[in-house]
Parts: structure tokens; sequence; C-alpha cells
């Protein structure tokens, strides 16, 4: 009971919780009333709230919630990631498609869970948190599909999120057998003090990795579910692709550091090996597609691999490099999500060929896209060059110097790639006459602001490097 | 490590072995939505186990109350799942998730 005064430590989340109350009232008195505006104020006021909280260190509830740098950070990425997702969410739906009133509440509920999960210190909180997601995400998928099989890919979204949640689950419950503790730090502390090789540690980490690779993005959920990705609308795509897969590779971090990286067993070199594969498949299946979203996602097992390299040194530079590269990696997915969504309203089609003389119809997309691409491939001078620099320094700095020849081989791999897009987009000649289109004011802003943010860390990294930093010395005090 | 551990552990195991094979080889959706059922509550298992028996004695509130709500996540994905295998046998008269699986 001794911390039960800090309970306001909560106000950001309590914000967000007000927020998609009141949008969900709304939507049973109102349903003709648009509530994405609504939505945004709780955003903002959560973010006002958690500005108040900088640079400070709370703990909540007997440590059930550590409200430290590593927090605030991914909480900060969360938020602006979120923000962004509901700005351009109200673009994304077809004509003839009524929107369903309640659906950003779902959104405000699903951000509360990824900021509770990214400052959980204790598995108990920690697994309701990410279940408080997961379970937005589900109903997310069902209220906005798309034709027949629409459902049929969300429910394979729920059946495939289910079984890695109960994977998660066993894993932790597998450091809980081991360390007897379920708060992270004190878990840590005892799996430290055991003695010689752990099989049954080494059997967690493999299983913990296995529960966060759907989230993660590492296995992706079009495997299981044909027709995800036309099934399920762009917007809530977006939406896991950046806040979802910001909070689980953060929630695995501090999992990471807290637990077994004090242990004996051989755990970065599994995490070694699982990247340096996800990167390599992710790029090659990513530059053979033709569709665009396909390619993302695609794309996204590369970049969850990139991420995983930041583990391999997770004692010195790595939660500080693996803390800019979600912050890029968010930015990017965002910017070509948003600028898909944007062009969807010209041409109703996903295929990478039909994108032919974007720049000449659409020309602010086109140098979004493009911009998106370069980052997303990690060329210089743009935001995910840095992430990646940094990423793969780590993985030097941590013995894994075959990891960085592996990662920058796949940057020179998804180059070549990527130009084929660049290419289309801005060279070739339109395969047909495309009418002009006028976009809302809020998906310009989305595209507009990812792309600037892209920009603007690739020329200067200097401040998100400093709060990187201040994270990371957060979490390994 | 005693039989009590053991046998719980090797139970869980069993458990969690019949849920994944549950998921991975039906194709109703009711019944791999019951396969990730089993593979919650023998993760849940472990907890108890551990809570009773193993290390985690001295924080034995602590496991019970993870399988408390481990159980209660489950029951929530659950009425997820059921409303929207509900909502695919209206539209294909069957549980099947075989049309949507590439």
């Amino acid at each position: 009971m001794r911390t039960f005064g800090n309970l306001l430590a909560f106000s950001p989340e309590l914000w967000l919780l007000a927020g998609a109350i009141v949008v969900f009232v709304m939507a049973r008195f109102m349903p003709r009333a648009s509530t994405t505006p609504v939505a945004l104020v709780g955003l903002v006021l959560a973010f006002l709230a958690l500005a108040t909280q900088f640079k400070q260190t709370i703990t909540i509830l007997d440590g059930a919630f550590l409200l430290d740098g590593f927090a605030i950070f991914a909480q900060v990425v969360v938020l602006g990631a979120a923000a962004l997702c509901l700005l351009a969410s109200r673009a994304d739906s077809l004509p003839g498609e009524s929107p369903v009133a309640a659906e950003p509440g779902f959104f405000l509920l699903a951000t509360l869970g990824a900021m509770l999960a990214v400052s959980a210190g204790e598995m108990v909180s920690l697994f309701l948190a990410l279940e408080l997601l997961a379970s937005n995400l589900y109903v997310l998928t069902g209220l906005t599909r798309r034709g027949a099989g629409g459902i049929g890919a969300g429910l394979g979204y729920l059946v495939l999120g289910a079984a890695s949640s109960a994977i998660l689950l066993y894993g932790l419950a597998v450091i809980f057998g081991l360390s007897g503790e379920t708060r992270l730090p004190a878990a840590g502390q005892a799996l430290a003090a055991l003695r010689g090789t752990q099989p049954a540690l080494l059997l967690a980490v493999c299983l913990l990795l296995a529960g966060f690779s759907v989230r993660m993005g590492l296995l992706p959920v079009r495997w299981w579910t044909r027709g995800f990705e036309t099934g399920v609308s762009p917007r809530v795509t977006m939406f896991a692709l950046s806040v979802g897969v910001v909070a689980a590779i953060a929630v695995f971090g501090r999992i990471a550091v807290s637990t077994f990286a004090g242990s004996h067993v051989p755990y970065a070199a599994v995490i070694a090996v699982v990247a340096a594969l996800a990167m390599s498949a992710g790029n090659l299946l990513a530059i053979t597609q033709s569709s665009v979203r396909r390619l993302l996602v695609y794309s996204g097992i590369a970049q969850a691999g990139y991420a995983l390299v930041a583990f391999t040194d997770l004692k010195r530079a790595g939660i500080g490099a693996l803390l800019i590269f979600l912050t890029t990696l968010a930015l990017t997915s965002i910017c070509a999500f948003a600028t898909i969504i944007a062009y969807a309203r010209a041409v109703h089609s996903d295929a990478i060929r039909d994108l032919a003389a974007m720049s000449r119809t659409t020309p602010g997309l086109a140098v979004a896209l493009g911009l998106a691409v370069i980052s997303l491939a990690g060329l210089p001078p743009v935001a995910g060059f840095f992430g990646k620099l940094l990423v793969l320094q780590a993985a030097v700095d941590g013995g894994f110097a075959w990891l960085a020849v592996v990662g920058a081989l796949n940057i020179v791999l998804a180059a070549l790639g990527y130009v084929r897009i660049l290419r289309i987009v801005f060279v070739d000649p339109p395969v047909f006459e495309v009418a002009p289109v006028r976009l809302g004011l809020s998906i310009r802003a989305t595209v507009a602001l990812s792309a600037a943010g892209i920009v603007f860390l690739g020329l200067f990294l200097g401040p998100l490097y400093t709060a990187a930093s201040y994270g990371r010395s957060a979490i390994l005090h | 490590m005693s039989a009590g551990l053991n046998l719980l552990l090797v139970a869980s195991a069993a458990l969690f072995a019949v849920g994944i094979l549950g998921v991975v080889t039906r194709r109703s959706a009711v019944v791999m939505l019951l396969g990730t059922q089993f593979m919650f509550i023998a993760a849940a298992l472990v907890f108890v186990a551990v809570a009773r028996f193993g290390l985690g004695a001295e924080r034995a509130t602590a496991g019970a109350s993870m399988a408390l709500f481990a159980g209660a996540v489950a029951a929530a994905e659950l009425a997820v799942g059921l409303a929207m295998s509900a909502l695919i046998y209206r539209e294909h008269r069957s549980f099947a998730l075989d049309a949507d699986r590439g």
C-alpha cells in the first residue's frame, strides 16, 4: 500500500481512457457525429500530461509499472504514432462505406494498452497491457473489414494473436519458475545468480521470441490468413505496424534487459541468427512483390530483424540504438501507409505498376513515398539510415561483426530492389489517365508531418540521440 | 523439485501441445479458439504449480493472480473470437476458416 499515493502518475493513461469513454458515449447517442477530433483531443491531453513527467522516475503500485526514461521515450513515440494514424484514418473510407463512430475509441484503448505495456515492470501488468492492445486490434480488424473475406482475415489474426499470447505467457511462466519472481528486475537478479548453462532459460528466451514474433511483425499474418491486406483496411494495418510493433519491440527490449541479459545463456547468439534470417528473408520477399501493401508488410519483417540486431549489445549501446530505430521505423511506416491511403482516393489499386507517373498527378505524395522507401531501405540522408547505422554499430560493439555485415548487405539489397519503385513513381509513363483528386486536410497533414519527420531526423539526430541515451541509462541502472 | 511439481509441469506441457495441435491442424474457427484456450490454461497451470511447489512459494499470490488474470484475458479474447465466428457462420453457413487460408 505504500505507493498508492502516486497513482496520479497514470494521468496520461487516464486522459486516453476518458477520451475513449467520451467517444463511446457519443457513438451511442450521436451516431452521426464525427468522433475523431474528440479522440485527437484525448491524445493531445495525454501528451501534455506526459510532458509534466519528463525526466522523472516514478514507481507505481509497488513496481507494477516503472515510469522511467525508457518508458517515457517509448510512450512519446507511441502517442505520436497513434495521433498520426488517427489523422490519416478519416481519409481511409471508400465511397459507400459508412464510418463506425465508435472506431476512434478502440484506437484510443489500443494506444492505452501500448502506453501501459511499455511502462510495465511486472509480469501481470505487462501481460494485461499487451492483451489490452491486442484485443482492441482484433476488434478494429473486425470493425473495418472489407469484402466477404474481411471477417475471416480478422478471425485468423485473432487466433494467431491469441496463440502467440499464450506462447508468450508460457515463456513468462518459465522465467517465473526459474526465478520465483514476477517483478522483472527482481527476476533478473535471481536469473543472474543461477549457475551454469540453463537450458530452461534458453527455452524461455525462445518462447518469448516466438510469442512476440507476430506482434513485432516477424511473422506476417498473411501467411496464416489469405487476404489479410485486402480484408482489413490499411488504417488498421498502419496502426498495427507502427504503434503495435513499436510497443511490442520496446516491451521485448525491457524484458530482455531486465531478465535474461544478466544471465549466462547465449541469448544474443540466438537472437542474432533470427535477426539475420529475418533481415535477409524480409528483404528478398519484399523486392519480389507486386503489391504495395504486401511489400510494406514483408519489409516489416526486415525492419523487425534490424530491431533484433540491437539486442546483441543490450548491456551498452543497444537500447539507445533500439529506441532511435523504433522512432524512425514508426515515422517511416506511417509515411508509407499514409501515402498509400491518400493515393487510393485517386487510383483504386494496390499494384506497384499502377503507381506509374504518380509524380505527375500528385507530386507531393510521390515525394513522400520516395522518402519513405529510401528510409525503409536505409539509405542516407534520411531517418532510416541513422536508425539502421546505430543498430549495426551496436552489433559490432557487441561482438557480432558478421551480423553487421549481413545488415549492411541487406541495405544494399533493399536499395537495389526499391530503385524499381522509385523509377515507376518518378520516370515511367502513366498506365492510364488519373483524374486529379482533392485530398482532405487531415491526410495531407499526416503525409507532410511524417515526411518532414523523416527528413528532420536525417538532418538533426542530436536531440533524439540525447533523449535515447537518457532512456538507455534509465533502464540500465 | 518435488514429484507434484514435475507431474504438473508434464501435464501443462501436454495441454500446451494439445492446444497447438488444435490450432495448427483444425480448420474450424471454434476448435482453433478452443486450442488457444488450452494453451492459455497450460501456461496458467505452470504459474500455479510453481507458486505452490516451486521457487515461487514466497510470492504465491503473484503466481495465483497471474493465473486468474490469464483466465480473464483468455475469456475476453474468446468473446471477441466467438462474435467473429458467429459473423463468419452467418456469411458462409460454416465455421471453417478454410476459404481465407493461404
